[in-house]
């Protein structure tokens, strides 16, 4: 007779496949046996897992179909353990999973939708914020401007990609109307995930705007983003762009 | 319409899914109170909270967790444990729960509601637990009884003992499930009547009711059908032996329209109402 910590321990390997099926041995049969009931336990498990990667990937179940995606998310499970008993912490790993996911070979565009997915999931539960305050910033002077570190907007993200993932993730919503042909010639997109009154909006950003945004968001001072932004692109406008992150929120507070 | 004007004892709730927000809000349906996820509000903003807070002002909320693993041996996650507290600040719901199973061990959790042993080890550790979680939110919570599709051979308790014996010695109220009674019912072969006359029924601070599965050769709660004819007449039955006691029609899976829950709501208010009038 097992006691209750070992019986979790041998219940949790036969459920994830781990090869130890001692548990049987303490499980009642009666009209169905041993294995079967644990199967139960199993499909429910892998069920739950495959619910929420579904829930925080709905556009890569839209590219590769229901079959596809739920072959992969099984394999991923097993492979993957949970570490909170909060199912939205799970499946952060799916892209890089995807990536090595050898059916998924001719979809190399698959790892960073995965990732811009994930943006989307952790800026859609982030917390709101109160907008950039003005006053401060126009109480700064010159002088201090190259000092200046920021903090970046709580529900805003980062992701770059060789790939037009942001098109992709666009022509993938459910209310998107118009072409829904993407070309991968269109190319490399950098893009800023960002919450605004409770939408999910996706703005591409330039190399520098790229460059100087990921700085900033690094803890990086605002000399320090612009040569990053500089070495990327010599022709980039610093004042329109630091009016455009601080007017639309995208950074929220200013530290001098 | 709006809240009937009863005590929440003698109320219906259903539960607030993303899908419903909009239509909740619009049409504020008469119904009792509201039950959400604990999990579904971990974060730390966004629309999840915008309308729960909107919908909070008009209902009553039930706060019920999937994930605290009261019987896991596996310490508690003070991360989950803050997080619920958050929760339970932001929102003061009148009831707060979790279930009898555990969730978690060799380090992974397999997020599923899974069977204890009905041991005397098993009962020291979840009392222990829950009087841990208690102490930790500074309030009472309520144990739901789970469903379950096997037995392991070394319980020595009934089930309606057990869980008696973990309100009496913790102190925890219950969340009676009586879909989940007559799902352990039919697969393990006891009297569903026997165990509703056996547990303390002063200490159920809340029932659901909820749909299963029968199609294979057990039956699987899956909350995603009608409820049962024989779980309405087990209804009845802890309904007359228990007086009214604040009902939840359960659906997460293949959420129906709002209106469905609704009706199922109103069919449990109708028994409830039968109830009220019985006990005054």
């Amino acid at each position: 007779m097992p006691n209750l910590h070992d019986l979790q321990e041998d219940f949790t390997q036969a459920i994830v496949g781990a090869g130890n099926d001692r548990i049987e041995r303490y499980v009642l049969g009666g009209n169905l046996d041993a294995s079967t009931r644990l199967d139960i336990y199993r499909n429910n498990v892998l069920s739950n897992y495959r619910n929420a990667l579904r829930d925080t990937y709905p556009v890569i179940v839209g590219l590769v179909g229901d079959e596809f995606f739920n072959a992969a998310a099984r394999i991923f499970a097993r492979n993957t353990p949970s570490r909170s008993g909060d199912l939205h912490d799970y499946g952060e790993e799916f892209g890089g999973f995807l990536s090595g996911f050898a059916p998924a070979q001719d979809l190399p565009y698959l790892e960073d939708v995965a990732r811009l997915e994930w943006a989307v999931h952790r800026v859609f539960h982030a917390a709101d914020t109160e907008a950039f305050d003005l006053a401060q910033w126009s109480r700064l002077h010159e002088d201090q401007f190259s000092a200046l570190r920021f903090t970046l907007n709580p529900a805003a993200r980062l992701v770059d990609s060789a790939y037009p993932i942001a098109r992709i993730w666009q022509v993938s919503q459910p209310d998107y109307v118009g072409d829904d042909t993407v070309s991968l010639e269109e190319g490399a997109q950098r893009v800023l995930v960002i919450r605004r009154d409770y939408a999910i909006e996706l703005k591409q950003l330039s190399t520098g705007e790229y460059a100087m945004l990921r700085a900033l968001a690094d803890g990086c001072s605002l000399g320090a983003g612009l040569d990053a932004a500089l070495a990327l692109d010599a022709h980039f406008d610093v004042q329109k762009f630091m009016i455009d992150i601080v007017t639309t929120s995208t950074v929220i507070a200013v530290h001098c | 319409m709006g809240r009937p004007n009863l005590p929440v004892d003698a109320l219906c709730g259903v539960g607030l899914r993303a899908p419903h927000y909009r239509e909740m809000l619009d049409t504020r349906p008469a119904i009792g109170w509201l039950e959400v996820h604990s999990e579904n509000y971990f974060g730390d903003g966004g629309q999840p909270h915008y309308f729960l807070s909107r919908c909070r002002e008009h209902y009553p909320l039930s706060v019920h967790g999937v994930g605290l693993g009261l019987g896991s041996v596996s310490p508690l996650d003070p991360d989950h444990l803050r997080k619920l507290k958050r929760v339970i600040k932001r929102y003061d719901p009148f009831v707060v729960s979790d279930h009898l199973c555990w969730g978690a061990a060799a380090g992974r959790h397999l997020n599923d509601l899974l069977p204890l042993p009905y041991t005397e080890e098993a009962l020291a550790h979840v009392c222990a637990r829950v009087t841990q979680v208690q102490d930790a939110l500074g309030r009472q919570m309520l144990v739901e009884n789970v469903s379950s599709y096997l037995r392991f051979s070394h319980s020595s308790i009934p089930e309606w003992e057990f869980v008696t014996e973990v309100v009496r010695r913790s102190g925890c109220g219950l969340l009676f499930d009586v879909n989940n009674l007559y799902v352990n019912a039919v697969n393990h072969d006891f009297d569903a009547r026997e165990y509703i006359a056996a547990i303390p029924g002063d200490a159920v601070q809340e029932i659901h009711l909820a749909g299963f599965d029968a199609s294979g050769l057990c039956l699987i709660d899956t909350h995603g059908t009608p409820v049962s004819d024989a779980v309405w007449d087990l209804y009845r039955e802890t309904i007359r032996s228990m007086g009214p006691k604040p009902t939840l029609i359960e659906w997460d899976t293949d959420l129906p329209p709002l209106a469905t829950l609704l009706e199922q709501a109103a069919k449990a208010q109708h028994i409830l109402e039968e109830g009220r009038a019985q006990s005054a």
